[in-house]
């Protein structure tokens, strides 16, 4: 079954059109890979799902609902959550604070609202749901391995940390979509396998469906079950990885020709 | 230390609070007892600014507005009917206003009300604004509170303003309303509703990617911090005894007056927050002296009226020097803290 699809989005900023009718379906429990040079419009197209952008043209579905245009909030508490290329965690928050505040969203959107807002100020009946919000963070940070920075302050945590973090504060949202903008950026070629791991096993347990935007081949290739290349706003290849590596629009226009004699 | 300790200190502090004003009541004069009552008043403005400019992290330039229409309408609602006909010469106060008259307690509750009410009507269109734009705005709607309370004859008599209010605003009202607003603000800026407001202030894109509402969270904590300034603006009015609608006293100047003690005490932490205002209270009084003729080193200087001013953002200037976070920065006060400081003081 489908989980997402993009129908012939298109998205023009005045003259330019950034994405050109880009129509996508990602099912559930897959590990898609969207990549392309530099400026095709990878991070547009993420923008464009999570309601930072609206779409020009063309509607984006998830789970068959219709969720053009909503805003970023709305389309989170839907079930898609993202990470950022350029890292944007909560630098004075701690780290077990960065995971809560992707929980708050289940206390402050449903009709309870007003009432968790006396419970809080009050602290009558408040601090049980606390305590389960905090263990239920902390679980999800065991599962990156940091648990044990959990109240120092986010900004303190290493680079690579740093990324880990984030893809656990989206997944603290509740998200059964992930779209993770270039999740191994200024990793180490040993974080890089930790992190492969990591996605793999977080889809397999958690059941959680994956759409990553990655510049890392070797990432890409051996993680993802299809692949999507997108050059100047418009879909080039899909397919398979083994069926992305060898077509020769992609070698031509991003990959490049060592790739093919070299790469391997 | 334990959790339970810490609340147990905290719990025991409160009573030596109480005790330390029953006692400044009884041994120090009236002037004394007014500085710190006001210390209370600046102490619950400042809270009330903290939670929307350092928790929140709008810029809001409006909180005079919101002291201004809690003054006004508790002044209006506990002044009595005779003095009501006495002050309003313009143009006669309308019904129902001249004929009530309700105790201090509920006229203090009904101000945090309607501030907070208007807190919401203005907080709606401007808190789509980011930034500084926002700051202006909020400026701007401050002004125009004023301008109104300048010339609605028949509601706040003008540039007359409200004169001989009940003195009800004593140290037990004023710290009695601190300690509730510590209370509320502290819980609220602690509780899951406090972490996504500091969400929103270190990146709101990144906050709202992850399912908070900023609108709506930006504008809850923009409404309570109204409801608090409403508070501090009946206790302020009642402890001035007088309302009027100048620059100097509910306009613009008292706005930054705040924002000098949060910016002070450390910009959002509620305990700074505190610590900011008692010092403002307590310097703009103390350097008076300054202004009176003095005697130094064999050198007579006659008073210049103004000087305590100069001293006063000269000490500022120095104090953001050295902490250029403010006195506590974002942390807050805890007992472990104090002890640290105590025990680093014995090493030396």
């Amino acid at each position: 079954m489908s989980l997402l699809t993009l129908d012939n989005i298109t998205m023009k900023f005045g003259g330019l059109t950034a994405i050109g009718e880009v129509s996508l379906e990602v099912k559930e429990r897959e590990i898609f890979g969207l990549i392309g040079p530099n400026g095709a419009g990878k991070t547009t197209v993420f923008n464009m799902i999570t309601g930072h952008y609206r779409p020009t043209e063309g509607r984006v579905l998830f789970k068959e609902k219709e969720i053009t245009g909503l805003p970023p909030d709305r389309i989170t508490r839907n079930g898609i959550a993202r990470t950022f290329q350029n890292i944007r965690l909560f630098k004075d928050l701690t780290v077990l604070e960065n995971v809560m505040v992707s929980q708050h969203h289940t206390i402050a959107s449903n009709g309870e609202a007003m009432s968790w807002f006396f419970k809080s100020v009050s602290r009558i009946g408040y601090s049980q749901k606390e305590s389960e919000m905090r263990s239920k963070a902390m679980e999800l940070l065991s599962v990156f391995d940091l648990d044990g920075h959990a109240d120092e302050k986010s900004s303190s945590l290493p680079y690579g940390s740093q990324r880990l973090l984030e893809i656990a504060r989206a997944m603290a949202t509740g998200a059964t979509l992930l779209l993770l903008d270039e999740p191994a950026a200024g990793m180490n070629p040993s974080e890089t396998i930790g992190l492969v791991n990591t996605i793999r096993r977080i889809r397999d347990d958690f059941g959680l469906t994956v759409l990553l935007i990655e510049h890392d081949m070797k990432l890409v290739m051996g993680l993802c079950e299809r692949i999507m290349v997108l050059d100047h706003g418009r879909t080039i290849s899909e397919g398979n990885p083994a069926f992305v590596q060898k077509d020769v629009k992609v070698i031509e226009a991003y990959l490049g020709r060592e790739w093919v004699t070299v790469g391997k | 230390m334990s959790k339970k300790t810490k609340t147990l200190l905290t719990l025991s502090a409160l009573p030596v609070i109480a005790l330390l004003l029953f006692l400044s009541q009884e041994l120090l004069n009236s002037y004394y007892s007014r500085i710190i009552t006001l210390i209370g008043i600046y102490g619950i403005m400042a809270v009330s600014l903290t939670l929307v400019n350092g928790i929140s992290g709008v810029f809001s330039l409006g909180h005079a507005g919101f002291i201004a229409l809690g003054a006004y309408t508790s002044a209006l609602l506990t002044l009595s009917p005779q003095q009501k006909e006495m002050t309003f010469l313009i143009e006669k106060l309308i019904w129902p206003l001249n004929s009530i008259q309700i105790p201090f307690f509920w006229a203090t509750i009904i101000a945090g009300l309607v501030a907070a009410l208007f807190a919401f009507f203005i907080g709606w269109p401007s808190l789509r604004l980011t930034g500084d734009y926002f700051a202006i705005a909020t400026l701007g709607f401050s002004e125009i509170i004023r301008i109104f309370a300048l010339n609605l004859n028949s509601i706040t008599n003008g540039a007359l303003g409200l004169k001989a209010l009940p003195d009800y605003s004593n140290v037990w009202w004023a710290w009695g309303w601190l300690l509730v607003t510590v209370a509320c603000v502290m819980s609220l800026s602690y509780s899951s509703f406090g972490r996504a407001l500091r969400a929103i202030r270190e990146d709101r894109v990144a906050a709202q990617a992850m399912g908070i509402n900023v609108f709506k969270h930006q504008l809850m904590a923009f409404v309570v911090g109204g409801f608090f300034a409403g508070i501090s603006g009946s206790l302020y009015g009642h402890w001035l005894s007088t309302i009027d609608p100048r620059t100097n006293t509910f306009g613009i100047l008292l706005t930054f007056n705040v924002l000098i003690m949060i910016v002070l005490g450390g910009l959002g932490s509620i305990t700074g927050a505190i610590i900011g205002g008692a010092l403002f209270a307590f310097l703009s009084e103390w350097l008076r002296f300054l202004e009176g003729p003095m005697n130094l080193f064999g050198f007579k200087i006659v008073g210049m009226s103004g000087m305590r001013m100069l001293v006063f953002s000269g000490l500022f200037v120095i104090i953001m020097i050295f902490w250029p976070r403010g006195i506590m920065g974002r942390s807050e006060f805890s007992w472990e803290g104090l002890v640290s400081f105590f025990r680093r003081g014995e090493k030396k």
